[in-house]
């Protein structure tokens, strides 16, 4: 009013003068109002530092502790690589995706909006391998955590992050992979759903395979986003070491499709081939028939996760003859040059023996019997030993103890008592020829390197680099671990080459190569009595002059006639020995002067 | 309280009787500061460069508490973009996609915000008196619309969209507010019952109506602001208690018969109860606050701000600040806040007329005001609601309604030289 008045000048101050007089502000009510500030922010101040100084550490210790999140580790495993480095085994990184329908909005909403299923399925349709309608349909059926995909890649995962959309969850985890699909299930084994191992290397070697990773604790965003403060040192330290395997993928390949093949020709049941190095015991093949595809494991039946080649027993059969005559040999039973006579058949303890196609081969030098394969003249060989000789050797060949290898699984074989193996010769007699005991045949892929090598026992094994209590050939055998001579087995080898040359292995001769090998057909019974069915085996050791390698093929239960090592057998380790000999790059022998020059 | 510029003895004369201050007491010196202020004035005017026409009275004139003051809002507003940038960063990356979105608005806004101080500066405080009622009743209106049209943000209808631009009524009636208290108050023993209650019940309609949107902090600001203005301007101590008592009363019965006033109320007597319901934002605050300790984790630091803290941008940014600052920076901007409430009793104390008196403390009370109520939030020592921190949260409303408040302070700093706002000086222009 005052001032409306003065702004109006002199013909209204009368009426101006009538207003009542406006009572000045009183300075002390406009500094109370002041101290009134000054109280409320004093106190303030009391608050925050009670709050900062006072409850600080305890409130910064609650924030840490809310903000810091433990993230364990996911399990990553080593991946697992053959001779050359090819991947047999690794782990990916797979996301599942999760919804909670009721919690979604997009980038840019504002608190309290959320947005309808239909919105994020359209937004989703192309990036997912769903239908609109699928997500839509998932969406409404709960609330909450909704499992709508697993397996999605990197890529797509991040093209989903790239949304921006909430209440869709991301959640890592890792995949195990066998990029070889079913070459090595026999051995690698695989992992089950929850990343637990179930068979082979993968169950074996575990806590090898696992990586010693730390769990992480750091701060995090809410958001999940990790902050750089607070690392352990070598939190993020990942080792890229990898198992190493002696297997070669490509020699591995060849051999199950070579076993596959043959398998349905001769409608057999199951086929094992094995190839190792002599000296140091690697296996460079341990491929085995039906198999099954580690990356989906569950279509098969579980018989098929064990590795028989490993765990189940046989009865070696014929492939025994040539280590029996190398006893034979050693015990000096029989001389290099000598002859012994097949009848045909031969009486032992009121069992009559025959050869395999019961017919009388006469005399035979001691190269004919492996050629020939002749039951009778094993039996007269093997009875001029002193059974309990024979039992303490072939003992002392390990057949009866398991096999010292990394491989999962190995069973000791079977071999008769000795009082009983001494007191009955039928024992000795079914002995002489590979019957009567039973192996794996990976024991047999041993013994035969013991002829190949010289007389030491190495023990096989597929893991490359790693230190353990695997001992190779050449390394740590002194001269009293030779179980055979030298000169012994010289001898046996050379009558092995024959069996190649002129016997029941021609199958495998390849020109310039000098390949030593035996077949067997063994009668083996599935419930001890009958024998009804068979398995037909042949070993190869090649190069002759100077062994590298031990091939064994073994087929289980061919049901077509005609069906022996020679001819079902010896294709299977005819296609490997071809395959070895490139991939191992075998000099021919007559070529001497690159042989030296490969071996210097 | 001697004012050194003040106008010949004509006005000096009329100012005298009008406002009856026997307190102010002249010095000799009188007249000679006259004749070199209209020298000055009539010399410049025709030559002076464009920045001086922009200002109402040239900077050599300006009384020490308005350029301090003109120098603080401008560190202030500064400061707080910079604030704001730290809080804002990751929240802005993470929702909007892009790291300065909110810092480039709110740069925008700042620049309407000091036009808006720049008129406050520039137009007659009488002017301003005299369009507050209007004004006032308007935004009356628009917090009324709000109830009907407006959109619901956060369980509250607070703002009214005209396309890209949210309004925010209930801050910007602020000023208008302060102005309208002031033209009551200032005069308040002199007129008559029936006019105080009509002009009382306007306020009244107001904090109800932004009662119900709801917004409890608004509304309790508002409320304590008229208060306060009361206080400064001197009315009896029976009748403020009374109207204290009914405010608390109306309060009261907010917080019952709103279920979430009431939560919200409950929680934070004890948050630590719900941790993760009612008590979070609280919680998080709490947290935020305490892990600055003495010093702060340093600018740009915060681990709370990184999505932890709710509306970290606006109702929680103080938490952001001490987090970074600590207890050190913490003081530093109580202090900065007594510092300002000190430049506007100042300046109260120095205006000549019971109007500009208590718009200065009026303006001081609000920008402080508020601020205490946010710290209050903040740190728990006030139930949680969502008042915006002057010159530092996010948005353009409540920097629009801190910079008309500035603005207004400023030019009853320069009013109070006595210089400016006078009607012989404008005579003389003319």
């Amino acid at each position: 009013m005052v001032i409306k008045n003065s702004r109006h000048s002199s013909p209204l101050k009368k009426k101006r003068l009538k207003v009542a007089p406006l009572s000045p502000i009183p300075p002390f009510r406009l500094k109370l109002t002041f101290s009134l500030l000054c109280l409320a922010l004093l106190a303030l101040m009391g608050r925050v530092a009670q709050l900062q100084l006072v409850q600080g550490f305890a409130l910064e210790a609650r924030a840490r502790d809310y903000q810091t999140r433990k993230v364990e580790p996911l399990g990553r495993r080593r991946s697992i690589v053959d001779r050359r480095g090819r991947l047999i085994a690794l782990d990916e990184k797979r996301y599942r995706l999760y919804a909670h329908p009721s919690k979604f909005k997009f980038v840019g909403d504002l608190q309290g909006v959320f947005r309808r299923p239909e919105e994020v399925a359209a937004k989703l349709e192309g990036v997912l391998p769903l239908t609109k309608k699928k997500l839509i349909e998932a969406f409404y059926a709960e609330e909450t955590g909704v499992k709508l995909i697993e397996g999605l890649t990197p890529s797509i995962a991040s093209k989903i992050e790239n949304l921006r959309i909430d209440g869709l969850d991301l959640e890592p985890y890792l995949q195990r992979i066998y990029p070889q699909d079913d070459l090595f299930s026999n051995v690698v084994g695989f992992l089950d759903y929850d990343r637990v191992p179930q068979a082979g290397l993968e169950l074996s070697l575990d806590n090898e395979l696992l990586q010693k990773e730390k769990s992480r604790s750091y701060r995090f965003g809410r958001d999940g986003t990790p902050l750089p403060t607070d690392i352990e040192a070598g939190v993020f330290a990942i080792d890229k070491e990898h198992v190493h395997l002696t297997l070669d993928a490509r020699l591995q390949e060849v051999a199950v499709n070579a076993l596959r093949e043959q398998l349905d020709i001769w409608k057999a049941r199951k086929g094992a081939a094995i190839v190792m190095d002599v000296d140091n015991g690697e296996l460079l093949v341990l491929a085995s028939t039906p198999t099954y595809d580690p990356n989906k494991y569950w279509e098969y039946k579980s018989t098929l996760y064990k590795e028989w080649s490993v765990q189940e027993l046989f009865e070696p059969g014929s492939t025994f003859k040539p280590i029996n005559l190398a006893l034979a040999l050693e015990e000096g039973a029989i001389e290099q040059n000598g002859t012994v006579y097949d009848s045909g058949i031969v009486n032992v303890g009121g069992w009559p023996l025959t050869n395999w196609n019961k017919k009388p081969n006469g005399l035979l030098d001691f190269a004919k019997v492996l050629q020939v394969s002749s039951n009778v003249a094993m039996v007269n060989i093997i009875q001029k030993l002193n059974p309990s000789n024979y039992w303490e050797r072939l003992n002392q060949l390990g057949i009866s103890r398991a096999l010292i290898t990394d491989l999962p699984g190995a069973v000791p074989g079977h071999l008769k008592q000795k009082e009983l193996f001494v007191k009955q010769p039928i024992h000795q007699a079914v002995a002489s020829y590979g019957q009567g005991f039973s192996i794996t045949p990976l024991k047999l892929v041993q013994l035969h390197a013991l002829i190949a090598n010289g007389g030491r026992l190495v023990e096989p094994h597929i893991r490359k680099g790693l230190p353990s209590t695997i001992t190779t050939a050449k390394e740590t055998f002194k001269k009293d671990d030779l179980l055979l001579s030298q000169d012994v087995t010289k001898i046996v080898l050379k009558w092995m080459e024959s069996v190649v040359e002129n016997g029941s292995g021609k199958g495998v001769k390849i020109d310039n190569y000098r390949i030593g090998g035996k077949t067997g057909t063994a009668d083996q019974t599935n419930d001890g009595i009958n024998y009804d069915s068979k398995i037909c085996s042949f070993v190869a050791i090649l190069p002759v002059e100077h062994p590298r390698f031990v091939v064994v093929v073994a087929v289980d239960s061919p049901k077509r006639s005609y069906a022996y090592g020679s001819t079902v057998a010896v294709p299977v380790a005819k296609k490997i020995i071809e395959s070895l000999i490139v991939v191992e790059k075998i000099p021919p022998i007559n070529n001497q002067t690159d042989f030296l020059s490969a071996q210097s | 309280m001697a004012n050194r510029f003040l106008s010949g003895s004509i006005e000096k004369s009329i100012l005298r009787k009008a406002l009856r201050t026997p307190t102010i007491k002249r010095i000799d010196g009188d007249s000679l500061s006259t004749e070199i202020s209209n020298k000055y004035v009539l010399r410049n005017i025709g030559r002076s460069p464009l920045w001086r026409m922009l200002i109402p009275l040239p900077w050599q004139l300006w009384p020490a508490e308005a350029r301090l003051l003109l120098a603080l809002m401008v560190f202030w507003s500064i400061a707080g973009l910079c604030i704001l940038g730290s809080a804002s960063w990751w929240v802005a990356t993470r929702e909007m996609g892009e790291g300065s979105y909110f810092i480039k608005r709110q740069m925008m806004w700042l620049f309407t915000s000091w036009t808006i101080a720049w008129l406050a500066i520039s137009i007659n405080l009488r002017r301003w008196l005299r369009i507050s009622k209007v004004c006032l009743l308007i935004c009356l209106l628009l917090v009324g619309a709000t109830l009907v049209f407006g959109s619901n943000i956060n369980g509250a209808s607070r703002w009214l969209i005209f396309g890209p631009i949210r309004l925010q009524p209930s801050e910007l009636v602020k000023p208008f507010l302060i102005l309208q208290a002031a033209n009551l108050f200032a005069q308040w023993k002199r007129i008559k019952n029936g006019q105080k209650l009509l002009e009382l019940s306007i306020f009244g309609t107001l904090i109800l109506l932004i009662l119900k949107q709801p917004n409890l902090s608004t509304a309790a600001l508002i409320g304590i602001l008229i208060w306060m203005i009361a206080l400064s301007a001197g009315v009896s101590f029976i009748n403020l208690s009374l109207a204290a008592l009914s405010g608390l009363g109306l309060g009261v019965f907010s917080i019952t018969r709103h279920e979430y006033q009431l939560l919200r109320v409950t929680s934070f007597l004890n948050p630590w109860e719900d941790p993760h319901g009612n008590g979070y934002q609280l919680i998080q605050s709490l947290l935020a606050i305490g892990s600055g300790g003495w010093f702060g984790e340093g600018y740009g630091l915060s681990t709370q701000k990184l999505l932890y803290l709710p509306f970290l941008n606006t109702d929680f940014i103080f938490s952001v600040y001490a987090e970074e600052f600590g207890f050190a920076g913490s003081f530093m901007l109580i202090i900065f806040f007594i510092l300002i409430a000190f430049l506007g009793l100042r300046i109260s104390l120095r205006s000549q007329n019971n109007y500009s008196k208590l718009i200065a403390i009026g303006c001081s009370t609000m920008l402080i005001g508020q601020s205490i109520m946010h710290l209050a939030v903040t740190s728990g020592s006030m139930p949680t609601t969502g008042l915006p921190l002057p010159f530092i949260s996010y948005g353009g409303n409540s920097l629009l309604s801190s910079f008309l408040i500035g603005g207004l302070l400023l030019r009853c700093s320069l009013e109070s030289s006595g210089l400016i706002g006078g009607l012989k000086i404008k005579k003389k222009l003319n």
